[in-house]
């Protein structure tokens, strides 16, 4: 065998893969030709070095990342008409906010009352809130998430002069709750939380109803006293519909958040960077028309 | 023998058909290391390398049910990320254009234009020794076929057999590549340490 050779069965011989003939020629070869018996012995040195190469490490979020984009790919696959109709439902809204404009400088508001109820003074105005036709309903619930069945105390208060009526339904529970409301004290009420255990927090849907009026808004209140793991599908991610990235956002920092007349269409992505949950929302809705309001209770975001 | 992927493995493979993402979930977790570090080996860049086993997970994900049952899901895997790398490299080897407008003075004797190095050092790969950051040079020297060849060999520990199926090559094929891929490494080092 000459070096021409040995060259192109190199690594079968040193794999010791080459057929018993010619591995004894290949060896008598290796013998008596000090160059290619150096270029074997660096071979075999470069294989053990290359197996012995540190492993790099993973980069943080990496399967989080990948599972993000699976779901935001599933999402998207989920409503192709969404985006064909995203350019048509942005022109409308232009179309309406320049309406709106117009109609304000024809007729202007003397004296918009605050609609935010009297305990909020300690609250941090995002932007001026709009006025509301509909009573207000002020809402408290109170977790009892250590008894044997857990359940919210709820105290319902219609700042109204006429007696109405509210329906709430908690997603998760199959169960609507129906409560009459005496006007302007406070309705105690007790709700199961049974079969929403499994959930870290808790999306009620209100419905009010007082004279002709009905009014309703979405809720989400954490169901644990600590802080829960933040659920990362989506979380900054992608965009989401306002109700959904304020469920995230109520998750993952333990508070309350009530939304009413939230537009359905306008999604918002949410930057879990944020130390505060107000942080957080008041960078996604910039430039959606939706308020955002600090109270003792939480955080309450408005369409209007 | 190969018999496919162990039970729980299959089961997860049999969800993630389903549509099952947490199932698959699971699937990444446990083959993120290796696919990351294959991936890291093609490329010799932490970035690109990300993006490349991202991408190849969620190739993954969207042909899962073209998974061969008898096959390892791992092997199947490595296929992809060695697909989504030869890819790329074809795409970038095409976006590569040097501006005509950069200024060359053919006034001057010698022309000579700088292109920069974008590949990532190899001390973001935490490289300990010279030897490695050498290693891992003479690696990526290599022509993208048969680094990938010894890549899959001495790093991931592949057989020939699973080479064959990973790169869809004919035996020979590889065997050759390999032991070519293995001189031209073992001329670049010595020429380097000749020159040191």
């Amino acid at each position: 065998m000459d070096c021409t050779t040995w060259r192109e069965c190199a690594s079968d011989h040193i794999d010791g893969t080459l057929p018993t003939k010619l591995a004894r020629e290949a060896d008598a070869h290796v013998l008596i030709c000090a160059q290619c018996a150096a270029d074997m012995a660096e071979i075999q040195m470069l294989c053990a070095d290359l197996t012995a190469l540190p492993a790099p490490e993973v980069p943080l979020y990496f399967s989080d990342n990948i599972l993000s984009k699976i779901e935001a790919q599933r999402e998207s696959a989920k409503e192709p008409w969404w985006r064909a109709a995203r350019l048509g439902i942005t022109t409308t809204l232009a179309g309406a906010t320049v309406a709106s404009f117009v109609w304000m400088q024809a007729h202007p508001i003397v004296d918009a009352p605050n609609r935010i109820r009297a305990g909020a003074g300690a609250s941090r105005r995002i932007a001026a809130p709009a006025p509301v036709a509909a009573p207000e309903l002020n809402t408290r619930w109170m977790l009892h998430a250590d008894a044997a069945t857990p359940t919210f105390d709820v105290e319902l208060t219609l700042l109204s002069k006429s007696a109405g009526t509210a329906k709430c339904t908690i997603t998760g529970d199959p169960h609507a709750y129906r409560f009459t409301l005496a006007p302007g004290v406070a309705n105690h009420f007790r709700i199961p939380m049974s079969l929403v255990q499994n959930e870290n927090i808790a999306t009620v849907d209100i419905q009010w109803t007082s004279g002709d009026t009905t009014h309703k808004r979405i809720e989400h209140h954490p169901l644990s006293p600590e802080s829960p793991t933040p659920r990362r599908q989506s979380f900054g991610i992608r965009d989401l519909p306002i109700s959904d990235a304020a469920r995230e956002v109520s998750s993952r920092y333990n508070i309350p958040i009530t939304l009413q007349d939230i537009p359905e269409t306008t999604r918002i992505r949410v930057n879990p960077i944020h130390a505060t949950a107000e942080e957080a929302l008041t960078a996604a809705l910039a430039g959606t028309g939706c308020t955002l309001v600090t109270t003792p209770d939480g955080l309450y975001i408005s369409g209007k | 023998m190969r018999s496919g992927p162990p039970p729980d493995e299959r089961s997860l493979i049999e969800r993630s058909c389903k549509g099952d993402v947490h199932a698959y979930d699971v699937l990444v977790r446990r083959y993120e290391r290796v696919m990351f570090q294959l991936a890291v080996r093609l490329t010799g860049n932490s970035d690109d390398a990300a993006d490349i086993a991202q991408e190849a997970f969620i190739r993954g994900w969207n042909h899962i049910k073209a998974f061969r049952r008898e096959a390892m899901f791992s092997t199947w895997m490595h296929r992809i990320v060695v697909n989504v790398f030869l890819d790329n490299r074809k795409k970038n080897r095409n976006k590569k254009h040097i501006s005509l407008e950069q200024s060359i003075d053919a006034s001057q004797e010698a022309t000579t234009m700088d292109i920069p190095d974008t590949a990532a050092g190899p001390e973001a790969l935490a490289l300990e020794s010279e030897q490695q950051v050498q290693l891992h040079n003479a690696l990526m020297d290599l022509p993208e076929a048969q680094r990938t060849l010894m890549v899959l060999f001495h790093i991931q520990e592949k057989t020939y057999e699973e080479l064959v199926e990973i790169t869809g090559l004919p035996l020979g094929t590889v065997k050759s590549r390999l032991n070519r891929a293995r001189l031209a490494m073992r001329d670049r080092l010595g020429k380097r340490n000749a020159e040191a």
